[in-house]
């Protein structure tokens, strides 16, 4: 890919390079490139997260009449949004051991890698699955409008690894996406982290390259150079097992040479002040961390950084965070709401995530994308792989999706998939809504995960 | 039935069972496998030996001598034929030790970026391969972190660096190849000299732009980042070389690269010897940097580096700030570090009623004095309610396994039995039922609601080992202050006897610390728990000789912790590693 290829909605955008001379802004392009004004406002998606679940079926409304309780945020966008119900995620979330299935339905700790990949786990102990929703699509118009990045990955700062319940390794909690089967996305937890992914190379204050920026590329591409040699010789000299674990530096490294080749920087994002260090880690500064991350994933979107943002508001299991929504025990156990927890704390829980949830939309609303709301061309989806926390219900994900309207999403509606308890086999596959967003996007799958068939929200 | 779930929110304390097969529904405990988990490539593709592209191995070129080992010519009394050494996956730097590894390679003081992604573990342990995940993230922080640090460190014109001056003939060659020898911690190979010098020559800008250059591609090679072992020979188990000898030694007991002293004596082929190995690990026990093993112990070994993650939660408690935490902490590894430097008898880990107390632990404690932020070797058994035995007693672990406002009886008797006792509970079998009884009386203790439950035979076996320590610890509140009631609602009197999985009858901590104090097989655990932070591996069924043989049938009241430590490092799991080709 060509260095000097421009990302052609900042040109659109205009302000502050009216002093670069024609003819090379000519040469910028590929010339079978035509500057398409209809391609001007491309199409994002967003996908948040939430892990555990609700009190049975309270996220999954069948009507959008009157949204009260839990819901009562999302009233400020009632005909902008869709609810979905019903769709089942459940036949990715077995355990299997010797082909007999452990029945626990959708434990919360496999929930998260499950809902944007729609595959069961290729592996109990190390993180394996298939690539995911979000990557395929980041990936597809990463490539049709050039965006630095294919997609911003973003978590609520939980790192833990290493093997626990049932033999599953800890680390798949806090995992939504994957490139490949081997190569997992490992989210961002920080905004100053985020915020200098966005801005990288370029001033903040004026959106001009850096020139040390440049210089300092030239010297990370060459280290990467002689890094990745080096890497190779060691591979021969090591056992198998290692040999892999090379391989996944092997393929991070060139991931991280294409990402610096494709850094032609957005010369139109709008100033933007460096936002706190928040630590989402600590539940003072929890819910600013969120919002605050919901405000750079619209800047990067605007910017056209990168097309997709994945976002997880909360990893799953174990004494994760306790005071969210006021309560102070830990989600986790509130989540089993009829024997460690009760429903009322579990639905301030929700309450809270969903007020995240609505803070994004409303962003999205507010900021402006060459003269309609961002939201009209970001697909914003909100959800989780189970509905009833205690009873692990993964058969029905409750999600919630709202814009996309320039693109024929057809919002303020329920589509309904058989929202009731339900056998594994039974009912519509979650990955057929996900077929259906890849088509949104143009990008048409031949299969995805358990998908049989794909779900047309302009219909 | 709203007040007994408060109360029995500590019996669902790891999250949404799912179970492990039902080869557990009858064997019970057992011992911590170390197999489990990490990755597994496919076996049986092409395995070639460890050759370079120069055809020699690194060990052929590196050691003194023709390279060859005479030792292991076969035969059962060749070192390392005897036990299985175990499989130790590629172990890379961690981000604690590569900060302390900067420091030391390039004689400046450094700092972690707010951003350079922490370390995972496994096990509690972050050293070990399986803990170690790659990310991009991390990867790219790496490369920022380096090149800047190398910036830092020719700008300050190091002389740990800088062994010459620049403007000298060959001079760049010499501080080049000095830095990679002691960044890879052994010789360099011919091409890897020639690699170096070459990027040198191609790099842009003036000398100093080169030289940082050339710093920041070997901050970044892997010959930097991981821990890459070679023995004498790659087809079977065989010993170390010294050189990687000497780094495990340092990693071990410092977090950081060998120092001079180490290196000279892996020039001189003195650590194959287990004496040598002995003197050098007792030489670096004494110097103060063996403050970040005892360091490493507390957060890894006793697991208490998750007390950040967990533990009760703020608006229930909130005086339990940063500030706190790392108090308790600090406490915990001031007693371990004091066990090292004076080599206490291992059983006073359980039964010491002395420990290292500041102004904030000692109100908690409720010690009458006065104290100021500095910490004190203080007599805890002036603290309400009667002394605090040992690491049973601290605060930080019985922080560290409370949750939101509550104690957990499981979660503290699984802290002590996986720890202290090394033996580690697997969660309940899938086709357990393991909701509570309807019928639970209204004001049941959480002592009483575990008994019930105990007795349900399909409980027994694992619940008769995990319940009694948290039992005997309810003494102690969410952030290990002593109480005597429970809080209303129930306020009720806590009761601490319990029965041990034995039989044997205990009243309270003091007495339980006494009886494994002096249990022989406290040694062994100890031995089980450090070893990780030696080699990198956790210890598994085929481990029963080494351990036997690094702990010696041991009474704890005489062995020391220092003791233990020594014969880890003379043992053929420190000294040895398997072949290449892994089975």
């Amino acid at each position: 890919m060509s260095r000097w290829r421009m990302n052609r909605r900042s040109f659109v955008l205009g302000a502050g390079n009216t002093a670069i001379a024609l003819p090379l802004l000519e040469a910028m392009f590929h010339s079978d490139r035509a500057l398409a004004s209809a391609d001007a406002r491309p199409l994002r998606f967003t996908f948040g997260f939430y892990p555990n679940g609700c009190v049975e079926y309270e996220m999954s409304p069948t009507s959008l009449d009157t949204l009260e309780g839990i819901l009562e945020p999302f009233a400020a966008h009632r005909g902008q949004f869709l609810s979905v119900n019903g769709l089942n995620n459940r036949d990715n979330n077995t355990w299997e051991r010797n082909n007999v299935d452990l029945g626990s339905g959708t434990p919360h700790e496999i929930n998260a890698p499950t809902f944007l990949t729609c595959q069961r786990l290729g592996s109990l102990g190390d993180l394996l699955l298939s690539p995911s929703i979000d990557q395929l699509i980041g990936a597809h118009l990463q490539a049709e409008h050039g965006t630095r990045l294919a997609s911003i990955v973003i978590g609520d700062g939980d790192t833990r690894s290493g093997i626990g319940q049932g033999d599953v390794n800890r680390a798949y909690q806090h995992l939504l996406s994957w490139k490949s089967e081997t190569q997992y996305v490992v989210p961002i937890s920080r905004t100053t982290e985020l915020f200098a992914e966005i801005y990288a190379g370029i001033s903040s204050e004026d959106g001009v390259p850096d020139p040390a920026f440049t210089a300092l590329l030239a010297k990370k591409r060459s280290i990467l150079d002689s890094t990745s040699d080096q890497f190779t010789a060691m591979k021969t000299r090591l056992g198998a097992d290692d040999r892999a674990r090379i391989d996944l530096y092997l393929q991070t490294l060139r991931d991280i040479e294409l990402k610096l080749d494709a850094s032609p920087v957005p010369l139109s994002c709008p100033s933007h002040e460096e936002p706190p260090d928040l630590d989402p880690r600590n539940i003072d500064e929890f819910s600013a961390y969120l919002d605050t991350m919901s405000d750079l994933i619209v800047l990067a979107l605007q910017c056209s950084v990168a097309p997709v943002a994945v976002f997880q508001l909360s990893a799953g299991n174990d004494g994760v965070r306790s005071g969210v929504g006021g309560v102070s025990a830990d989600q986790h156990g509130v989540s089993h709401h009829r024997t460690t927890g009760n429903a009322d704390d579990l639905r301030l829980i929700n309450r809270f995530y969903n007020e995240r949830a609505v803070y994004l939309w409303q962003r999205l609303a507010q900021t402006d994308d060459l003269g309609q709301p961002l939201l009209a061309s970001t697909v914003a989806l909100y959800g989780s792989g189970i509905a009833d926390a205690d009873s692990h219900d993964g058969a029905n994900c409750p999600i919630l999706i709202a814009g996309g309207t320039a693109y024929g999403v057809q919002t303020d509606r329920v589509l309904d998939f058989e929202l009731r308890s339900k056998a594994y086999g039974d009912g519509t596959p979650l990955a057929n809504l996900h077929l259906g967003l890849a088509e949104l996007a143009g990008l048409d799958l031949e299969s995805f995960g358990n998908a049989t068939g794909s779900i047309d929200l302009t219909a | 039935m709203g007040r007994w779930r408060l109360l029995a929110a500590w019996l669902v304390p790891f999250g949404c069972y799912v179970g492990t097969g039902e080869e557990h529904l009858d064997s019970g405990p057992a011992r911590a496998d170390g197999e489990s988990g990490g990755p597994q490539a496919s076996v049986g593709d092409e395995t070639q030996g460890p050759a370079t592209a120069s055809g020699a191995t690194i060990a052929e070129t590196t050691e003194a001598g023709d390279g060859a080992s005479t030792e292991d010519e076969g035969g059962s009394d060749a070192p390392c034929a005897s036990m299985p050494p175990g499989h130790v996956g590629l172990q890379r730097l961690t981000t604690t030790q590569l900060r302390y590894t900067l420091e030391d390679l390039l004689g400046i003081p450094v700092t972690l970026p707010g951003t350079y992604p922490r370390d995972d573990r496994t096990g509690g342990y972050t050293s070990v391969p399986e803990a170690q995940l790659v990310s991009q993230a991390l990867v790219e922080q790496h490369l920022e972190w380096t090149i800047r640090v190398a910036g830092e460190a020719v700008a300050a014109a190091s002389p740990t660096l800088m062994v010459c001056d620049l403007g000298e003939d060959a001079c760049v060659e010499e501080i080049l190849e000095r830095l990679a020898f002691r960044a890879f911690r052994r010789p360099l190979l011919e091409e890897e000299r020639e690699h170096l010098l070459g990027l040198h020559a191609s790099a842009e800008g003036e000398a100093s732009d080169k030289l940082e250059f050339a710093i920041a591609a070997v901050l970044n090679a892997p010959q930097f980042l991981f821990r890459e072992r070679q023995t004498h020979d790659p087809t079977e188990p065989s010993l170390l070389t010294s050189h990687d000898l000497a780094t495990r030694l340092s990693y071990f007991v410092w977090d950081t690269m060998p120092d001079d002293a180490l290196f000279a004596a892996a020039a001189t082929n003195e650590l194959e010897d287990p004496a040598g190995l002995e003197q050098q690990v007792r030489r670096m026990l004494a110097d103060p940097r063996s403050e970040r093993l005892a360091h490493a112990m507390a957060s890894q070994w006793l697991g208490l580096g998750a007390l950040w993650d967990q533990g009760p939660s703020a608006a229930a408690f909130p005086e339990l700030d940063d500030e706190l935490k790392a108090a308790m902490f600090e406490e915990t590894k001031l007693f371990l570090q004091r066990a090292l430097h004076e080599e206490r008898p291992l059983a006073e880990l359980l039964t010491a009623t002395e420990s290292f107390v500041n102004a904030h632990l000692a109100e908690l404690y409720g010690i009458p004095g006065s104290f100021t932020e500095e910490f004190v070797l203080t007599d805890l058994t002036m603290a309400t309610g009667g002394p605090r035995p040992g690491l049973l007693g601290q605060l930080a672990p019985m922080t560290m396994t409370s949750s939101g406002e509550t104690t957990s009886i499981i979660r503290r008797g699984k802290w002590v039995s996986t720890a202290l006792l090394c033996v580690e509970i697997p969660p309940p079998p899938p086709v357990l039922d393991t909701e509570l009884p309807e019928d639970l009386p209204e004001d049941a203790t959480p002592r009483e609601i575990v008994e019930i439950h105990r007795a349900n035979p399909a409980c027994t076996t694992c619940h008769s080992h995990l319940d009694p320590p948290g039992v005997l610890l309810e003494v102690y509140d969410p952030i290990g202050r002593v109480r005597t009631r429970y809080p209303a609602p129930l306020d009720r009197p806590i009761d601490t006897s319990t029965v041990l999985v034995d039989g044997t009858e205990v009243a309270n901590v003091a007495e339980f610390a006494a009886i494994v104090g002096a249990d022989e097989r406290l040694v062994e655990c100890v031995a089980d728990r450090v070893f990780p932070l030696a080699v990198g591996r956790m210890l598994g069924r085929t481990d029963d000789d080494l351990l036997a043989t690094i702990a010696q049938g041991s009474d704890p009241a005489e062995v020391t912790l220092t003791d233990v430590l020594v014969n880890i490092v003379r043992s053929d799991g420190f000294r040895c590693a398997e072949g290449e080709e892994t089975p």
